[in-house]
């Protein structure tokens, strides 16, 4: 069994989402299964812009075997209040790890 | 000419460190706090033999303002493991505010998290230089042909 750790960044953003960004984790060596696991999450409205109600926040990961050394990691974020339409300015950070056997 | 037959290869029939994995799941509370965040705490989780790797994910939160609601300003949570021997520990965060004041609303909630722990097996002896190779058969850990020596090479050539 191995093990990798990362994070996916959102920096401030609005009008849209939820957002998706992906991060590439490299194994020492060659695995045939991944999987990830969230190991903990930030998120925010930006300060600068006051805080809001919340109406939803989604958080989701994918890990996607590209090789046996390379998986992709896709998270999938968006935080929202009920008015508007994402136009308020949201951020965060997701903590993951890769597990590879 | 020797047969193959006769030779024990130490290096092959070692096997490789064996080891089995277990699944824990553990459940993290914070109480209601205000004044200061995000709060932490600590959880252990014992296993019979040593911890060769370990890892913990998220299963589940519950996190709120206690009594009323108020505007969102940032949420975190978060967990990390600590391997020390047979212990795995597992240190968690928890914090939820608005932007107003500074943690002045109090919170509270809880994480529940599975821990991945990769375990050494206990495992008997090896057989090392001194142990002869019929020992090492009488031990089971490696295996020869009952076929008597030189009578049947695969080529079908006696060799002599």
């Amino acid at each position: 069994m191995q093990i990798a750790y990362s994070s996916i960044s959102f920096e401030p953003f609005e009008g849209s989402g939820p957002r998706e960004a992906s991060s590439e984790v490299t194994f020492a060596n060659p695995v045939s299964v991944v999987g990830c696991f969230l190991t903990g999450f930030e998120v925010s409205y930006a300060q600068g812009d006051g805080d809001h109600h919340l109406g939803n926040v989604e958080l989701k990961l994918r890990a996607d075997r590209l090789d046996p050394w390379r998986t992709l990691v896709t998270a999938k974020f968006g935080l929202r209040d009920a008015s508007g339409d994402w136009d308020d300015k949201y951020q965060g950070t997701v903590y993951f790890n890769v597990v590879g056997d | 000419m020797e047969s193959d037959h006769e030779r024990v290869d130490i290096e092959r029939v070692v096997p490789p460190v064996p080891t089995v994995t277990e699944i824990r799941t553990l459940t993290v509370n914070f109480p209601p706090v205000s004044g200061s965040g995000p709060q932490t705490a600590s959880r252990s989780v014992s296993f019979p033999t040593d911890v060769r790797n370990a890892t913990v994910g998220i299963t589940g939160y519950s996190l709120g303002f206690v009594d009323e609601d108020h505007h969102l300003g940032r949420m975190e949570i978060g967990v990390e493991s600590r391997i020390a021997g047979q212990v795995v520990h597992v240190d968690a965060r928890l914090g939820l505010r608005d932007w107003s004041g500074n943690w002045d609303d109090a919170y509270q909630g809880w994480i529940t998290a599975a821990v991945i722990a990769e375990l050494s097996l206990l495992s008997p002896p090896l057989p090392t230089a001194e142990v002869s190779a019929p020992e090492a058969v009488r031990q089971g850990v490696v295996s020869l042909s009952t076929e008597p020596v030189g009578t049947s090479p695969p080529d079908g050539d006696s060799g002599r």
